[in-house]
C-alpha cells in the first residue's frame, strides 16, 4: 500500500493503538484506527501478505470482542452499539493486543470463567437482566482464604479496563447496557491481577521513550 | 550541641525548625570526635572518615554511637542539602563514599554483636525506576538504626515486593521512586498487596524526590518519608506497634 | 520577527530563525529526531538497521520533510553513533527501542586512555551518518535544512567513563576533569566537521550536563568555555541540547554564542525566554511522554501555541520523540504553527 500517512488519517481516522512489532508477521507495526462507525486494522508495511495478515487480525478482533465484521472491507469492523460513548472503546487496546500477539481460542462454552492467579479459585462472571439493566456479577467457588476480597478486586479490574459502570462491589454493566460476553471474557484475565496488567502496560509505554532517566543521566 | 566550627557552618543549611531540632538532637552529646567524623563525611573526605572512625573504635567508643552520632548525623545534613538543591549528585556520591569508608569498620562489629534487629524491612525502587541513591541512603540509615534490610534493588516489580515480604517475614515495605512517571507504580504495588490479601499485614512507606505526603495518602501508603532520616523514624514508629515486629 | 509576505524555503526559514532574522512563520525543526515505528514501516527502514546503514537512515530521516511537513531533517536519531565507533559496548536493541551504550562497562578509566581509534570516521556507525547526509543533500537540493549532530564532551564522558565514576572524578579532581573534557572535545569537533563536510547545514550538540545530576555552576565551571570554543571551531549554526530542568543554567548558555538552545518541557517557555533574554534563540519544547505520546492533536496544538505565545523561535518536540508516537500528533505540530500564524497575522 502506497497510501501516505496524511491520507491514512483522513481515510481511517485517529489511531487508537499501535502494536510496534507483530510477532507473527515480520515484526511489522499494526495500528488500530477509528473513524465512525468503523475500526480499521492497518499497517504501512508493503511486504507481501500484509493484507492477509490484517484480515486475520480483524477476524481475531471480531472473535474476541464481539465486533461485527464489515463485509465490504476485510480490515474493518464495527460495534452495533456504535463507538463514540459505546461499550467498546476502552477495551480496544486489549482486543488489538490479543488479536495480534496471542494465538489462542477464547472459549465461552463454559461461560465467562478463568482461574484466579492469587488462589486456587475459579472465577466466574454471570450475566442476568434485572431492574438495573443487563448486569454482570463476579463470583467464584470460594476456594481462597479471602474470596470476597478477590471478587471485589477483580470487579474493580473489569470496571477499570472495560470502562464499565459499577452497580455494586461485585456487579457492573457495559456503558451501552448491552450484552457482550466476549468483551468481559477478554478482560477477565487482565482484571484478576491489576498490578501485573499495569506493569505490563507501563513497560509497553516506556519502551521507545528517550528521557534523561532512560538514558541513565538522572537521579531524578 | 554543635561545637565544631565547620559543622556549624554546614548546619546553617538546615532551615526548617523541626529538622534543626532533630539534627541538633543527633549532636546532643557535643563530642568533638563525632562531630569531626560528621564534618568529614559531609565534605566527602572518605580517607579521613575511615581514619577517624577507626580511632573512635580504638578509643572504645561503642560502634552504634559512632554510627549514630558521627555517620548518620552527618548524612542527615547531606540529605537536607541534596533535597534543597544546595548540593547535587556528585557531592552526595562523595559523602556516600565516605559513609561507606566508615561503615567498613563498623559493620563487622554490629554483625558480631548478635543484637536482634528492631524489625525487618524490604526496600526497593519501584518498577521502571533505575535510580537508587536515595534508596541506598535509606538502607544505610535503616541498618544503622538496627533494622534488618533486604534490598531488592531498582526496577522492582510488585510481585517481587510481595515475594520478599513472604520470604523474610517482613512487616515493613519501603518504596522509592525518583521519577514522576514511575510514582504511580507505588499505587500499583499497594494494590498488589491488596489483591494478594496481604495489605493488613505490612506497613508501607514511600519516599523519593518527587513524592509528597498528598501523593502518599492518595496511593494508600501508611507513611511518607521526606528524607532518609525520616524513613528511619517512620520505620521505628511502625516497629513500636504490634505490626512492627 | 514574523513577516508573512516573505517567501522562504524550509532551509532558509530554519537558518533565518537561528540567526534571529525575519521569517515567514516559525519553523518546525526537531534537533533530535522524528523516527517512529510507523514511518519505519512506511519506508522499510527499521531500527537498528536504520541507525547503522546510510541508505536506510536517509530514507527514514527524509520522512520528516516529505510526510510530516517539518522544515528540517535530522539523520542522527540517537546519541550513540560515535561512542560505538570509539569502541563502547553497545546494546543495539530492536525496532521499537533506542540503542544504548552499556555505561556499566566503561571503556576508559583515565585521561591516558583517551585515544581516537584509527579509522574512526570510517567506522560503520559514523559513516551511517556522514554518508546519509550526502544522500539527503542530493535528495533535498537545498530546499530543506539538514541537521547533523555530534555529542558534546560531557555526554561522551558519561559514555566512555561511566556516569558515577565521571561525576566522582569531577569533584575529586576538577582540573583533571577539565583536561578530559578538552580531549574529548576533539572528538566532538572531528565528527562534527565530517558532517559539515558531508553537507550538514546546522549541527546539534547534545551535552547532558542536566539539572537532574549537576548544578548550574557545573555548567559554568566545566562547559561554558568549551561550548564557546565550539562556536569558533565549527562554522555552522550550532544548537545546544541539554535535557531536563535547565533554567538555572540558561543565562550561561545564552553566553555561548551558539545559535539556539533546545530545551525540555520541564522548563516553561516563558521562564526559558526570560532566562536567555536576547542571547540565544530557543527550540522546543512540546512534551514527549505525555502530550505527544498519550494525548491528542488538540493537546499538541495547545502546547505549540503556548511556546509561540512566549516567543519561542523554533518549534519542536522537547527531545527525540517516543518511537511509538502516533503520526497524527506529529502532523499536528506544523498544522498548529500555520494556524497560529493565520490567527495572529491574517485575521
Amino acid at each position: 500500500m502506497n497510501i501516505r500517512p496524511i491520507e491514512v488519517i483522513e481515510k481511517y481516522g485517529r489511531c487508537i493503538e499501535l502494536i510496534s512489532m507483530d510477532p507473527f508477521f515480520n515484526e511489522i507495526t499494526i495500528g488500530l484506527f477509528f473513524k465512525e462507525p468503523n475500526i480499521t486494522v492497518f499497517s504501512y508495511s508493503k511486504l507481501d501478505g500484509v493484507s492477509g495478515r490484517l484480515n486475520q487480525i480483524r477476524d481475531r478482533i471480531v472473535d474476541v470482542s464481539g465486533a461485527l465484521p464489515n463485509e465490504a472491507n476485510p480490515h474493518q469492523a464495527t460495534f452495533k452499539c456504535g463507538m463514540e460513548g459505546g461499550c467498546c472503546s476502552a477495551p480496544l487496546r486489549f482486543a488489538l493486543k490479543e488479536a495480534v500477539t496471542k494465538d489462542r481460542e477464547l472459549d465461552l462454552s463454559q461461560g465467562i470463567i478463568c482461574k484466579d492467579l492469587r488462589s486456587n479459585m475459579m472465577i466466574k462472571v454471570n450475566y442476568e437482566e434485572n431492574s438495573n439493566g443487563k448486569i454482570y456479577t463476579v463470583s467464584g467457588d470460594d476456594n481462597a482464604e479471602k474470596p470476597i476480597i478477590r471478587y471485589r478486586a477483580i470487579t474493580n479490574g473489569l470496571i477499570k479496563y472495560g470502562g464499565f459502570e459499577r452497580i455494586d462491589n461485585f456487579s457492573f454493566r457495559l456503558s451501552c447496557n448491552e450484552r457482550n460476553d466476549k468483551i468481559v471474557n477478554l478482560l477477565l484475565p487482565l482484571a484478576r491481577n491489576i498490578s501485573a496488567t499495569e506493569e505490563s502496560l507501563a513497560s509497553e509505554d516506556a519502551a521507545g521513550q528517550m528521557t534523561t532517566q532512560s538514558l541513565g543521566f538522572s537521579a531524578n | 550541641m554543635i561545637k565544631h566550627e565547620g559543622l556549624k557552618e554546614e548546619f546553617n543549611y538546615v532551615t526548617k525548625p523541626d529538622e534543626q531540632e532533630h539534627i541538633e538532637g543527633l549532636f546532643a552529646s557535643g563530642d568533638m570526635l563525632m562531630q569531626e567524623i560528621a564534618y568529614n563525611l559531609i565534605t566527602g573526605q572518605n580517607d579521613q572518615v575511615g581514619i577517624l572512625v577507626k580511632k573512635a573504635l580504638d578509643e572504645d567508643y561503642a560502634a552504634n554511637i559512632v554510627l549514630d552520632d558521627g555517620l548518620i548525623a552527618g548524612m542527615a545534613i547531606v540529605g537536607v542539602k541534596f533535597r534543597d538543591n544546595i548540593i547535587f549528585v556528585p557531592e552526595v556520591l562523595i559523602s556516600a563514599r565516605a559513609m561507606k569508608a566508615g561503615m567498613e569498620h563498623i559493620e563487622p562489629i554490629l554483625s558480631a554483636s548478635g543484637i536482634e534487629p528492631v524489625g525487618t524491612v524490604i526496600m526497593g525502587t519501584v518498577k521502571g525506576d533505575l535510580h537508587d541513591i536515595g534508596k541506598n541512603l535509606c538502607i544505610m540509615m535503616l541498618r544503622g538504626g538496627g533494622f534488618s534490610v533486604h534490598d531488592l534493588g531498582v526496577d522492582t516489580k510488585p510481585d517481587d515486593f510481595i515475594d520478599a515480604v513472604m520470604e523474610h517475614g517482613a512487616a515493613i515495605v519501603g518504596m522509592s521512586a525518583l521519577l514522576t512517571t514511575t510514582m504511580p507504580n507505588m499505587g500499583t504495588t499497594i494494590e498488589a498487596f491488596e489483591d494478594a490479601g496481604m495489605r493488613e499485614e505490612v506497613k508501607i512507606m514511600v519516599g523519593g524526590a518527587p513524592v509528597t505526603q498528598e501523593f502518599a495518602d492518595e496511593m494508600g501508603a501508611d507513611a511518607y518519608g521526606a528524607n532518609a532520616i525520616d524513613c528511619v523514624q517512620k520505620a521505628k514508629d511502625f516497629s513500636t506497634t504490634k505490626n512492627g515486629t | 520577527m514574523i513577516d508573512i509576505n516573505l517567501k522562504l524555503t524550509k532551509k532558509q526559514r530554519v537558518l533565518n530563525a537561528l540567526a534571529g532574522e525575519d521569517v515567514d512563520k516559525p519553523p518546525v525543526s526537531n534537533p533530535t529526531n522524528v523516527a517512529t515505528v510507523e514511518l519505519m514501516d512506511y519506508v522499510d527502514a527499521p531500527f537498528p538497521d536504520a541507525c547503522r546503514n546510510p541508505e536506510l537512515n536517509a530514507k527514514l530521516a527524509l520522512t520528516g520533510h516529505t510526510e510530516l511537513g517539518f522544515d528540517s531533517i535530522a539523520p542522527y536519531f540517537s546519541i550513540i553513533q560515535e561512542s560505538s565507533a570509539l569502541g563502547c559496548e553497545m546494546q543495539w536493541e530492536q525496532k521499537d527501542n533506542w540503542p544504548t551504550v552499556r555505561m556499566g562497562n566503561p571503556i576508559w578509566k583515565s585521561i591516558s586512555d583517551i585515544k581516537i581509534p584509527s579509522g574512526f570516521l570510517e567506522h560503520q556507525d559514523n559513516v551511517a551518518i556522514t554518508r546519509s547526509i550526502n544522500i539527503l543533500k542530493e535528495e533535498v537540493k537545498g530546499e530543506v535544512a539538514i541537521l547533523g549532530k555530534t555529542m558534546g564532551p560531557w555526554t561522551l564522558a558519561y559514555h566512555v567513563f561511566g556516569v558515577e565514576p565521571f561525576l566522582l572524578l569531577s569533584i575529586d579532581d576538577p582540573e583533571e576533569t577539565k583536561k578530559i573534557l578538552r580531549k574529548l572535545k576533539e572528538i566532538t569537533i572531528l565528527f562534527g566537521q565530517a558532517q559539515i563536510d558531508s553537507g550538514a547545514d546546522v549541527l546539534v550538540i547534545p551535552d547532558h550536563a542536566t539539572g537532574d545530576l549537576v548544578s548550574g555552576k557545573y555548567y559554568d565551571d566545566f562547559l561554558l568555555e568549551i561550548h564557546q570554543e565550539l562556536v569558533e571551531d565549527l562554522k555552522v549554526p550550532l544548537i545546544l541540547h541539554i535535557c531536563g530542568r535547565t533554567v538555572d543554567r540558561m543565562p550561561s548558555i545564552a553566553k555561548t554564542g551558539m545559535a539556539a538552545f533546545h530545551f525540555d518541557s520541564k522548563n516553561l517557555p516563558s521562564e526559558a525566554m526570560e532566562a536567555v533574554g536576547e542571547g540565544i534563540r530557543l527550540v522546543g519544547n512540546i512534551n514527549n511522554p505525555e502530550t505527544l505520546y498519550s494525548k491528542t492533536p488538540e493537546d499538541v496544538r495547545q502546547e505549540v501555541y503556548r511556546a509561540l505565545d512566549s516567543g519561542v523561535q523554533l518549534i519542536a518536540p522537547e527531545c527525540a520523540i517516543p518511537l511509538k508516537t502516533k503520526i497524527e500528533n506529529l502532523l499536528a505540530i506544523p498544522d498548529a504553527v500555520n494556524q497560529w500564524v493565520s490567527n495572529k497575522f491574517q485575521s
